[in-house]
């Protein structure tokens, strides 16, 4: 039936555009706060990927203690890398951040190339993620359902947190004057901080739903995601979160759109399209969807 | 001295220190040697394409290898004996798997072509700026890539394209690599290159100069690609046979730590850069095949090149975030301190005589 | 109270303020005057750790702070309301006011606070849910007080609290500025408009080019028509 196949792909997009509207909140979160593009932010998943690898290795194969610390771990590599490289060159131009990123992001692929092979190791997340629900006659996975529905619970603590905390407060206030946030007697290394917490937090999540998808763990299988994400939050508007979420799922829904519309012999080329969209897109508005135009006159 | 002569003796002088590296290799190196020399040619040369757009329009550049690519496909598909075609590209669109070009011909036309591209991208991408700019650019590189590994007809798709004429000398190469010198500096001290790095460093000055920063940047974007082209046109007509992975994250990693350790902002940096980086990652090669050195057999370890790459683009932007050279050319670093020596000898002069 | 002794700031090779020393002592309020560009925002963001101090000593209640990150200050009592107001404009009047209390931890103290505030500046009550932005000049210059207000200071800062308002604006907001003095709060003015900070201050000092040019009580500077004239283009009551 049509509707049926139309309503799989319906939540296909809502899954795929969840998954990266996941990332890039991340990606916004820290750009925001510290004007840091964080290449790094994919490796982070990857690093959870390996860290949860490595625990059912070890024996551990209870999905309720594996996938909590695939994400705890993605947290703590993200607070990781911003101690060791994004702390030294921090208010440093947005150049020299973004190129730091990228470096630490090619020192934590290799470094998974030399101790763990090119080579994708199988990563059993859950059995029941791997199902199929039936709604009527459609059949959804599992993974594409809790996808969707954490994404949005996601977004809806965000919200909270920015709303209702102090930190929160503090990191939408920082994203345009830090000297004022300090001022009011918060630590410059807090939010900053809270702010990785966060980026690492849903890297986390997403991480579990690209694991679960490929059921493999690689050096780069964190890269590919990421570069999505940062041409969504780009499609959305650049540092703006709502602009990230909204970025994320128009890009879920082009891909998904096109991998329906495209005639076979022509979909490996997707992904050529949906940039090439976007550009056109952007064209008319360099901004992105939700993003300010660049204000000259104010002091910053 | 006039500004140009100035501009061409700066180019000249890291033009004869490379020209001292091609010469010597030709007359004394071991074959395996000049194949590592002909590679640092040809990367130096994408190396100063890149620093042509990114150290004057101050926008991160991820996209540079793919015009590498789009020239050496565009040669290759050319230039590539139709013998070899009737196997290798039989299917070939518009005609392409039956003929054949002469060199000159082929060589222009991919030219031709890589600007053409370069432009039609260009006029998209200069609308943006900085940290949206730069992620366009690694779009680029990733549509590029898709296009070619999914265009079979054309391009073999994944496979290689093989029995491409090799005719290009390290010779040639060098040549190419001392006029992308001069080029790139002479582009530097136009009063284009002028008005776009200073644009570049003052927002408020780029949001007056308005329309005319985005034709500058347009202009850097065209003639930093057609550099690019060429080191993918030599690269191809020294390998013979070209795919994909060539042309991608690999060698963007390699050209960018170049660039950034030398420093983005001056010909001089990109050229110092190449030179450091290639030793460094030469070596780095050497040990990750897991070589014997004194006796003892040493593990492979392959990752320890990008671990290398890494780890130097990290350090040079915590500890000297503009580079090893810095904002300016190392002949006018040079002429400022012989300057203010002069100065210091003249005071010192004045006073020993007030004495 | 806060006591500046010998102060240097400069950014790079640039000398924005040569040694300076000012004293202030507990309810007092001390005016800071001079010409455009003579380095008094230099100083006063130096105090709270905002602008590079090369060299001097600022002690606050007793504390050397010269070397404390701005945050600790704050924390210490000492706070300043910034030139251009910089009220967080995407935040409401709310959100504003709740984080100029993030330094604080009284959740019942901070609540009967923003009472307070919201009591002596009705206006901030009327638009409390509206985002900063969408506030006059004027609203925002009391938002940013009222902000600078919830942490607590035992002294407060104020850098040109009447620049670019209407001057029946900046009526109410020095009106404001002396209700809060009979409730005891140290203050610092850094301003432009020398009359209507000196008919509230207790003493005052003039900075020109950097360095200081006049110390004295306020009515000792109104007297000396020389530095009001050449340093504040105003004239002396002689």
């Amino acid at each position: 039936m049509m509707s049926d196949y139309a309503l799989q792909q319906a939540f296909n997009a809502l899954s795929v555009g969840g998954e990266y509207a996941l990332l890039a909140l991340g990606l916004a979160i820290v750009f925001s706060v510290m004007h840091l593009v964080n290449f790094a932010h994919g490796d982070m998943i990857t690093v959870g990927g390996y860290a949860m690898f490595l625990l059912i290795l070890f024996g551990v194969r209870d999905p309720f203690l594996v996938l909590p610390f695939g994400v705890l771990i993605t947290v703590l590599a993200a607070l990781l890398i911003e101690r060791v490289a994004f702390k030294p060159v921090r208010g440093a131009s947005p150049t020299t951040g973004m190129l730091t990123a990228f470096g630490v992001s090619i020192i934590i692929q290799n470094v998974a190339l030399i101790f763990g092979g090119s080579r994708p190791k199988a990563v059993q997340t859950a059995d029941w993620l791997a199902s199929s629900l039936s709604i009527g006659s459609v059949q959804i996975p599992v993974v594409q359902v809790l996808e969707t529905v954490v994404t949005l619970a996601a977004i809806i603590g965000l919200v909270a947190l920015m709303r209702y905390t102090t930190v929160g407060l503090a990191m939408r206030a920082a994203a345009k004057d830090v000297p004022v946030v300090r001022l009011m007697g918060v630590k410059a290394d807090r939010v900053i901080l809270s702010a990785f917490a966060i980026s690492g937090f849903l890297a986390g999540l997403a991480g579990i739903f690209i694991l679960a998808r490929r059921g493999a763990v690689d050096p780069f299988m964190g890269f590919a995601p990421v570069l999505k994400a940062f041409v969504a939050a780009v499609l959305g508007g650049f540092g703006s979160l709502p602009g990230a979420v909204v970025g994320g799922f128009a890009l879920g829904i082009a891909e998904v759109g096109l991998q329906v519309l495209l005639p076979p012999e022509i979909a490996g080329f997707r992904d050529a399209f949906v940039f090439l969209l976007i550009g056109i897109v952007l064209v008319f508005r360099p901004q992105g969807i939700l993003g300010e135009r660049p204000d000259f006159g104010e002091k910053s | 001295m006039s500004n140009f002569l100035q501009s061409v003796r700066g180019a000249l002088i890291l033009g004869v220190v490379v020209g001292i590296i091609g010469v010597l290799a030709i007359l004394f190196a071991e074959p395996f040697y000049q194949r590592i020399v002909f590679i640092f040619m040809v990367n130096l040369i994408a190396v100063i394409g890149l620093q042509v757009f990114m150290g004057n329009a101050d926008i991160t550049n991820y996209g540079h290898i793919s015009f590498m690519g789009i020239a050496a496909y565009a040669v290759a598909i050319l230039a590539t004996p139709v013998a070899i075609k009737k196997t290798a590209l039989a299917t070939a669109p518009f005609g392409l798997g039956t003929i054949e070009l002469g060199l000159p011909a082929a060589i222009l036309i991919a030219l031709a072509v890589t600007v053409l591209i370069a432009f039609l991208v260009g006029t998209m991408l200069v609308r943006q700026s900085g940290t949206p700019a730069s992620i366009a650019t690694l779009a680029l590189l990733v549509i590029v890539h898709v296009v070619i590994m999914n265009w079979v007809d054309l391009t073999r798709g994944p496979r290689a394209i093989y029995g491409i004429p090799v005719k290009a000398t390290l010779g040639l190469a060098t040549i190419c690599a001392i006029l992308a010198i001069v080029a790139a500096r002479l582009f530097r001290d136009s009063s284009w290159g002028l008005q776009l790095r200073a644009a570049s460093e003052n927002i408020a000055a780029a949001s007056a100069m308005g329309v005319r920063i985005k034709r500058l940047r347009l202009v850097a974007w065209v003639v930093s690609a057609a550099i690019c082209g060429v080191a993918g046109i030599l690269f191809a007509l020294f390998v013979g046979t070209i795919s994909p992975k060539s042309f991608y994250f690999d060698l963007t990693f390699l050209t960018l730590a170049m660039l950034v350790v030398g420093g983005a902002y001056s010909v001089s940096g990109a050229v110092l850069g190449s030179i450091v980086v290639t030793f460094g990652f030469e070596i780095m090669r050497y040990l990750e095949n897991g070589p014997q050195i004194a006796g003892l057999k040493l593990p492979t370890m392959f990752g320890l090149t990008g671990i290398f790459l890494g780890a130097i683009i990290v350090l040079c932007m915590i500890l000297r975030p503009r580079g090893l050279v810095g904002d300016d050319e190392i002949d006018e670093i040079w002429r400022r301190r012989a300057k203010s020596r002069e100065r210091s000898e003249i005071s010192a002069k004045a006073s020993g005589a007030t004495q | 109270m806060l006591s500046l002794s010998n102060v240097h700031v400069s950014y790079g090779p640039i000398k924005a303020v040569r040694d300076v020393s000012i004293e202030v002592k507990e309810g007092e309020i001390v005016a800071l005057l001079g010409p455009n560009g003579a380095g008094k925002t230099s100083l006063i963001s130096s105090v709270v750790g905002l602008a590079p101090i090369a060299s001097g000593r600022i002690a606050f209640n007793g504390h050397e702070i010269s070397k404390e990150p701005t945050e600790k200050i704050v924390a210490r009592g000492l706070t300043l309301t910034p030139e251009g107001r910089r009220v967080f404009a995407d935040l409401t009047v709310g959100e504003n006011l709740r984080l100029g209390a993030a330094c604080r931890r009284d959740k019942a103290g901070i609540a009967e606070d923003l009472e307070k505030y919201l009591e002596l500046f009705p206006i901030l009550r009327k638009r409390y849910a509206s985002r900063a932005r969408m506030l006059s000049g004027g609203e925002q210059q009391m938002l940013a007080i009222a902000r600078s207000l919830m942490s607590r200071p035992k002294m407060l800062m104020l850098d040109e609290p009447s620049l670019g308002l209407a001057p029946r604006i900046v009526d109410q907001i020095f009106e404001l500025l002396s209700s809060l003095r009979g409730q005891g709060l140290t203050m610092l003015i850094v301003e432009q408009n020398a009359n209507e900070a000196l008919s509230l201050a207790n003493s005052a000092y003039v900075v020109a080019s950097g360095a200081l040019v006049f110390s004295g009580t306020a009515s000792d500077l109104k007297s000396s028509g020389e530095v009001m004239e050449m340093y504040l283009g105003l004239e002396g009551q002689e």
